[in-house]
């Protein structure tokens, strides 16, 4: 993040809403946390970033559960860059999954096979350690569903029953980066590339060339900005 | 074949799918269109393309590795504005709303109109452009037939329907050297790992670095994805490719 920005985002840290923000965050996993039977879902993008810190402040020892999009949706290099961060963070129990169904040229653009071997390897994961609880960092600001889904700050998810909860539903961007620079978090590298293009509150970090964000735009962008992967996985 | 710089005027900015446009890449599809008429916008998804393109008279020099017959052609990548100017991107959207007003116009047996996938799907696409004049090329060839191909290009980039990349006119120019391949030891294109020599290369620079790109049209095709040359980063290039250019 540039100089500028920096200051900025420190600036509203010591704002007394973004204090309230944080203590509530905290407060809301402090309610529905289960020893052992808790984890965080953490993607490594800046909003899970944040929630995981959260999170370890309740409890060092929480699950951490990352999952791996496979060398076609994730570069090499950008994944080993967010295990760094995630590791940064003082993460003590990690689980990082992955499916060989993705590591085929096919998952950047049937992205049913995403969702059916993230959920078979979830599922998997709940079963095998009792798991109860997850914490997502969805927020209400990211789009019109994600507000309606996170209405309550919790709910149930159909596919693995395991209670779903938000504790940063109600933050904005600069809530966030105002978090990641007041606690000098460390950030994906991904986010200074994307973010002087598109703007730090539109740089999100996605799976890269995926089909099912055309919508968006996103492998068009892709392609100018991380053009040195288009062809990596092949290779 | 004569040394030159193609300039390309533009009337409105560049949209990009990725950071070059490649002037073999403008001119094989120019010339292949030209070959084959109406049946080039036909063709069947597993047409041998890559023979079409071998064997088409595209009126560039193409630089040949001895040992294997591999090619490429000796056209550069785009520079935008100015060689030495670093590229700005800017974002522009492209939006599909369905408007509740035109509603009574749907046919559809069903009552509900799916706005996720389908016909009706909704998008906000999200593009970089670069808001540039003039676009450079370099390449080795037939200055009258590229002169005459390029009259033949309405646009440059993405999303030319909608008036991006709009091309004012073009110059085609001589220049005393060659400069589509490399020039002052700053490769210009792509080109594969053949065509470089390695161990100078690590002696002079002290790193080379290659990555898997297309290296000639069509650039879609996944069959011409080889270890390459970045643009813009020096390499030693390999004696026969450098006469082959006329350097």
């Amino acid at each position: 993040v540039k100089k500028r920005l920096r200051s900025a985002f420190m600036l509203h840290s010591k704002t007394p809403e973004f204090r309230e923000k944080v203590e509530k965050s905290l407060k809301i996993i402090q309610e529905h946390y289960v020893k052992n039977r808790s984890y965080v879902s953490c993607s490594g993008g800046k909003d899970s970033l944040v929630l995981t810190h959260l999170c370890l402040k309740v409890d060092p020892d929480i699950l951490v559960f990352h999952w791996d999009h496979g060398a076609y949706l994730m570069p090499r290099e950008v994944e080993k860059d967010i295990l760094g961060c995630i590791k940064a963070l003082g993460v003590k129990n990690l689980a990082v999954r992955t499916s060989r169904r993705l590591w085929r040229p096919e998952a950047r653009v049937d992205y049913r096979i995403w969702y059916r071997a993230f959920y078979g390897a979830l599922r998997k994961l709940v079963e095998e350690r009792g798991l109860e609880v997850c914490f997502l960092g969805f927020r209400a600001e990211e789009s019109p569903r994600r507000k309606c889904r996170t209405r309550r700050f919790y709910e149930y998810d159909k596919a693995t029953g395991v209670k779903l909860v938000y504790p940063i539903r109600s933050w904005t961007w600069l809530d966030v980066w105002a978090y990641i620079v007041s606690n000098n978090i460390k950030y994906p590298k991904v986010y200074d590339i994307y973010g002087e293009v598109l703007g730090y509150d539109k740089a999100r970090l996605v799976t890269f060339f995926d089909m099912e964000f055309e919508k968006y735009g996103s492998p068009y962008i892709d392609g100018v900005l991380m053009w040195r992967y288009r062809h990596e996985a092949g290779f | 074949m004569e040394h030159l710089k193609v300039t390309i005027h533009l009337h409105t900015p560049v949209l990009l799918g990725h950071p070059f446009i490649f002037f073999d890449g403008i001119v094989a599809h120019l010339c292949l269109a030209e070959e084959l008429g109406e049946q080039y916008f036909s063709l069947p998804s597993n047409y041998p393309i890559q023979e079409l393109v071998d064997r088409s008279s595209i009126p560039l020099k193409r630089v040949y590795c001895r040992e294997s017959g591999d090619y490429f052609f000796a056209a550069s990548i785009s520079f935008f504005d100015d060689v030495k100017r670093t590229i700005k991107y800017s974002v522009t959207h492209f939006r599909k709303r369905f408007t509740e007003q035109y509603v009574h116009r749907v046919c559809t047996k069903k009552r509900k109109v799916r706005l996720g996938s389908g016909f009706y799907r909704l998008y906000d696409m999200k593009m970089l452009y670069v808001p540039c004049r003039k676009v450079v090329f370099y390449a080795d060839g037939e200055k009258s037939e590229i002169e005459r191909l390029l009259r033949k290009l309405p646009a440059l980039g993405k999303k030319r329907h909608a008036g991006f990349g709009f091309v004012k006119k073009v110059d085609v120019e001589e220049i005393e050297e060659s400069r589509s391949v490399v020039w002052d030891s700053v490769a210009m294109r792509p080109a594969p790992g053949w065509a470089v020599d390695a161990v100078e290369t690590v002696k002079r620079f002290k790193r080379m670095e290659l990555l898997p790109q297309a290296y000639k049209p069509p650039y879609w095709s996944k069959a011409n994805v080889k270890m390459c040359t970045v643009p813009l980063q020096q390499y030693v290039f390999r004696k026969e490719v450098l006469r082959q250019v006329g350097l």
